[in-house]
């Protein structure tokens, strides 16, 4: 079977050999936009609705054919096929995760999850790295951060779909300077907070 | 939350002991009456519903002073377990503040400092207790500061007797943990993340575990 693009369905009407009732069907093609046409395919007769018994949209009935050889007819399809893009996503949930302990042996990994969506009390999972991608495989290690989001995907043909998502935390790294303000903090604090104080085993007043 | 304060609308008798539990789960923060109008908190979480830590609240639902409180207690730094901790020991003035012994060091508080300027959000319970160490350093100066007490295991926290009409109560709360090996432990992962903070890119926290304390009263 030939493909050709083309953006009018009618313009290959002529050019094929089809049914009489296919023909009739086509000349009632009316043009449609580029972007309701990304592919259409010539079906069957018997595939299609009769116009007298089916008042459906023309391009419904196409698509929703059968495929199958029909010797010297074309296929046709337009000559713009847009992938469908993300138009919005709808977050229901969102975790904070903090990787506890890492068996490779298993390939998963426990991890303390924080909720903050809905402020429930921390929990603890076991998730597989199957359910990461092999991208952030190498940061699955003990203390390592990671968010994880769930929700609802819907792109520009109004497809929607569930999304959950663990993306670990990269790319950061503290400057020299927050560094060294840090350290000078710890100094800092380390002397105030223990002065006058000691541990408690060397203690023999508590209470005050 | 609210079914619990609502049921409790006048605070305990002086010779009652009331033990009271707050959070969306189980025990995030726990409220103790003594006797004779003195309170223990351990650990905080925030009432949803007002904002405010849950403890802080039913003192308030009680007309109980933050003042009556002789004792905080913050047990580890799960987000859970920390939020609203500051603002309790700021209102809680003349509180004793205890936690474990493995926070007093260098690298923990060095890597509380950096996560607090970190741009990303990361679990913020390192951050929460640094503000509480501010808290009760800002009180260097007045009559009412009492140095911040370290907990290990099999230690006396709190000791002190408790009058209720003309007897004299016994109130004892001890540190159950963190053994000397837990602290051991602390602190090498402490470490190990204060040079993975300085020396990667990668942002990563302490294991949790060697942080927690109990107690026992």
């Amino acid at each position: 079977m030939e493909h050709r693009d083309t953006a009018r369905a009618a313009d290959l009407v002529t050019r094929s050999a089809l049914p009489g009732t296919l023909v009739a069907r086509l000349k009632q093609l009316r043009d449609l936009p580029e972007a309701r046409l990304p592919s259409i395919y010539m079906t069957p007769e018997d595939s299609i609705s009769r116009e007298e018994d089916n008042q459906s949209d023309f391009t419904s009935s196409i698509v929703a054919g059968r495929m199958r050889n029909l010797g010297d007819s074309l296929s046709f399809r337009s000559s713009t096929n847009p992938t469908p893009r993300v138009t919005a996503f709808i977050l229901e949930q969102q975790f904070e995760g903090v990787v506890i302990a890492v068996d490779h042996s298993s390939r998963s990994f426990i991890a303390r999850l924080i909720d903050r969506t809905n402020h429930c009390p921390d929990e603890e999972a076991e998730i597989e790295f199957d359910e990461i991608s092999p991208d952030d495989h190498p940061l699955i290690v003990p203390g390592a951060l990671f968010t994880w989001d769930i929700g609802r995907e819907q792109d520009s043909s109004r497809q929607i779909r569930r999304i959950s998502e663990i993306r670990f935390r990269r790319i950061f790294r503290f400057s020299q300077a927050a560094t060294e303000r840090a350290d000078n903090y710890a100094v800092d604090m380390l002397e105030l907070l223990n002065e006058g104080s000691s541990f408690l085993q060397e203690s023999s007043a508590c209470g005050g | 939350m609210k079914e619990a304060l609502s049921s409790r609308s006048h605070p305990p008798a002086a010779d009652e002991l009331e033990i009271s539990i707050f959070g969306p789960g189980f025990g995030e923060s726990v409220v103790i009456h003594i006797g004779a109008g003195r309170w223990i908190l351990i650990d905080s979480c925030i009432d949803t519903n007002t904002g405010i830590p849950a403890a802080l609240d039913y003192l308030n639902a009680l007309s109980a002073s933050p003042e009556a409180v002789e004792l905080i207690v913050a047990t580890h730094w799960h987000d859970d377990h920390v939020r609203g901790l500051a603002t309790m020991v700021n209102a809680c003035s003349t509180a004793q503040f205890a936690c474990s012994a493995g926070l007093n060091s260098h690298e923990f508080l060095a890597l509380a400092s950096l996560y607090a300027e970190c741009p990303t959000s990361i679990p913020a319970g390192p951050t929460e207790l640094k503000r509480a160490f501010e808290q009760v350093i800002a009180r260097r100066k007045t009559p009412s500061y009492r140095p911040i007490k370290w907990a290990r295991s099999d230690t006396l926290i709190w000791d002190q007797q408790v009058p209720i009409a003309d007897r004299k109560l016994q109130v004892r709360l001890h540190a159950l943990s963190p053994s000397d090996e837990m602290l051991t432990r602390a602190m090498e992962e402490m470490a190990q993340a204060h040079a993975a903070a300085t020396q990667s890119d990668q942002v990563t926290l302490p294991s949790q575990v060697a942080r927690i304390i109990s107690v026992s009263l």
